[in-house]
């Protein structure tokens, strides 16, 4: 966790439909130094959101409120924009095309957090 | 008439016939000498001559000589001929012919008889062959005889006992012998024993009547095809299916009662690889037949072969499971949302612990986070496992992963295969969790050459036990607390309960913490003949 500091600055999108955790996601990204651009915790929010902002990467709940949040995943990977998913499904929940992308399981620790992200980016 | 046996006259000695014969010659020839003296008209001269005598004698004598020679012709043709008729009685005698006669009594009874029924020709000769044999005929015996005395023979199917009382089935053939004047005088009977091919028989119609109710029953689809994929045999449940009469299915193939061509292709072409790799196949299938819904079946399909075990065809069952599968379906979805559920709870938990201590103290924090962790960590090996239990070594690896950063080399794992049920694999991951961070903080993990001994085997026993313990070494000193912590407790306690079973945590001073925990073996471990899953809420 030394090397935490590649992530100061970068800008972040956090969709998480549950508000605890979404907060707890903001606090962890705050201690390593990275800006939280925005949080959605709708699908039709989290699409504009994707597509608008200028982001470093994003934290995708797999599923919000019952919907499946694979569309933003095809926005964020059109825009180049490296992503993992939070989620309480293991890898097996995710579509054949998207299991490459990093999964954060949940409950976590920071540590897993910035672990995941580092796979993301590189 | 008087029953005898049935036998040949043996032929009358040859001496008194001879001496007969040669008597007979002498008296001719005398007679004929006499009759010549009396013819003679001089009496003073001798009527005979000496040599007409001579000739005379010599007539007689071949007169003689020939009638001997012919004699013996006809003894030998008669000897030759009664030979030929005791060598056909003896082989007849081998079957499993008798003669009797047409009252019913037994006249003659040969070695197959014997063989045949079991009485001897001494028990059998005389006797009444219907009460003898306990004969059951096809009708009534006067009327076989009428009709073997109108056709000269009868043929038919008898059933009669053996002398040691079983039944013996057999086909038989009658014939009429007539006496010189043409009256019907003795019946020779020949017959077979057909009682194996009888039972055969009936096993095969038992077989076969057996095989029909199946057929007929059966919830399921059952039937064969042939190398071409027709159908040979479909029951009533296939017929219902198709909807069409067996005689518009016979002979057919898929092609006619599948929803689309190529489904139907896609089906036979299957059935010719099973029948070209002739081995036997489970697999579920999802099949339109037109005019139906596109159902799920689970199909055996097994290659049918010949008596000489070439492949014919191949025969099929299939059980429709659509609703089980939806069934199944349906509960993996809430398996999988209520194990999504557990995880975002845990979650929740996490954040809601951590805002409310934000800015306490960091290490209750962490202590907390990483208790809910091991808790996830332990939820994480049931859920794949499908909550069924999970491996004692998983469950042991989950449970150190999160410590193992200091180099795996510090834990030294062993125990036998052993399936922990889902409740002490939980307890387990919590209690080693526990003891893990015990060790971290105060034990052999907080130094440098630390290490954790952490072993299970099974005690038998007429109730066998599982005992695991933790053996700390090559840490600082051991000292007992004061006050037993949190995570004494929820070892010697938490653990004690979910288990069923012993648990206690040894401050060995100074050499190193020991924990022991010791459960009956099937309060823990998931057994071969109980479903897991309820086996979960019995304690």
């Amino acid at each position: 966790m030394n090397d935490t500091h590649i992530f100061a600055g970068i800008r972040v999108l956090i969709i998480e439909d549950e508000a605890l955790v979404s907060m707890m996601l903001e606090e962890f990204l705050e201690q390593i130094g990275c800006r939280t651009m925005a949080t959605a915790s709708r699908l039709d929010d989290a699409i504009i959101k994707a597509r608008s902002l200028p982001l470093d990467m994003a934290l995708l709940d797999v599923n919000l409120a019952g919907e499946a949040s694979f569309p933003v995943a095809e926005i964020l990977t059109a825009r180049d924009i490296p992503f993992i998913f939070v989620t309480g499904y293991g890898p097996l929940g995710l579509p054949a095309d998207m299991r490459h992308i990093p999964v954060l399981p949940k409950p976590f620790q920071m540590a897993q957090l910035v672990d995941a992200m580092r796979m993301a980016a590189y | 008439m008087v029953a005898v046996p049935f036998s040949l006259p043996s032929p009358t000695s040859r001496a008194p016939r001879l001496l007969v014969t040669l008597v007979t010659c002498l008296v001719v020839a005398l007679l004929a000498l006499g009759a010549l003296l009396a013819q003679s008209d001089e009496p003073s001269r001798p009527a005979v001559t000496a040599a007409e005598a001579a000739v005379l004698l010599a007539l007689a004598t071949a007169l003689f000589a020939a009638s001997i020679w012919a004699k013996r012709r006809i003894q030998r043709d008669i000897d030759a001929k009664f030979c030929r008729l005791e060598r056909f009685i003896q082989a007849f005698g081998q079957t499993q012919g008798m003669l009797r006669s047409l009252d019913g009594r037994i006249v003659f009874w040969g070695i197959g008889s014997e063989r045949l029924y079991g009485y001897s020709e001494k028990e059998a000769l005389g006797k009444d062959s219907v009460e003898l044999l306990h004969t059951r005929c096809p009708s009534s015996l006067e009327e076989i005889n009428s009709a073997l005395v109108r056709d000269g023979e009868w043929q038919g199917e008898l059933t009669r006992r053996h002398k040691d009382g079983r039944e013996i089935h057999i086909v038989s053939k009658w014939s009429l012998s007539r006496g010189e004047a043409g009256e019907p005088e003795v019946a020779i009977e020949v017959s077979h024993d057909i009682t194996s091919i009888k039972l055969a028989e009936r096993q095969l119609h038992q077989t076969n009547t057996l095989l029909r109710i199946i057929l007929e029953t059966a919830p399921g689809l059952i039937y064969a095809k042939d190398l071409e994929g027709r159908i040979i045999l479909a029951n009533v449940t296939t017929l219902d299916l198709i909807g069409r009469p067996w005689s518009e299915v016979e002979g057919r193939t898929d092609m006619e009662f599948l929803g689309s061509k190529s489904q139907a292709g896609a089906v036979m072409a299957n059935d010719r690889r099973i029948m070209d790799q002739a081995k036997t196949e489970e697999f579920e299938e999802a099949i339109s037949h037109a005019g139906h819904h596109p159902r799920i079946w689970s199909s055996t399909k097994a290659p049918l072969r010949d008596a000489d075990g070439k492949v014919i065809g191949l025969v099929g069952v299939s059980v429709e499971i659509t609703d089980r599968k939806r069934i199944e379906e349906r509960l993996q979805l809430m398996v999988n949302e209520l194990n999504h559920r557990v995880k975002n709870t845990l979650a929740t938990i996490q954040a809601i612990a951590s805002q409310t201590l934000r800015g306490g103290d960091p290490i209750v924090r962490q202590n907390l986070e990483r208790r809910l962790m091991a808790l996830a960590a332990a939820h994480d090996v049931l859920t794949r496992e499908n909550w069924e239990g999970a491996n004692i070594d998983d469950v042991v690896t989950g449970a150190l992963a999160p410590f193992g950063e200091g180099g795996d080399y510090r834990f030294a794992v062993s125990g036998p295969p052993l399936r922990l049920l889902p409740r002490a694999a939980l307890a387990l991951a919590m209690g080693l969790h526990e003891l893990t961070t015990n060790a971290l903080k105060y034990g052999a993990l907080s130094t440098l050459n630390g290490q954790v001994a952490i072993n299970w085997q099974i005690v038998g026993g007429a109730k066998p036990l599982l005992r695991l313990t933790w053996a700390e070494s090559g840490g600082p000193p051991v000292v007992a607390p004061s006050r037993r912590g949190f995570g004494v407790r929820l070892i010697e306690r938490s653990l004690a309960q979910d288990l069923g079973g012993k648990a206690s945590v040894i401050f060995d001073q100074p050499a190193g913490i020991i924990g022991t925990m010791e459960a009956p073996l099937a309060d823990v471990a998931v057994s071969a003949e109980v479903t897991p899953f309820m086996q979960m809420g019995a304690r």
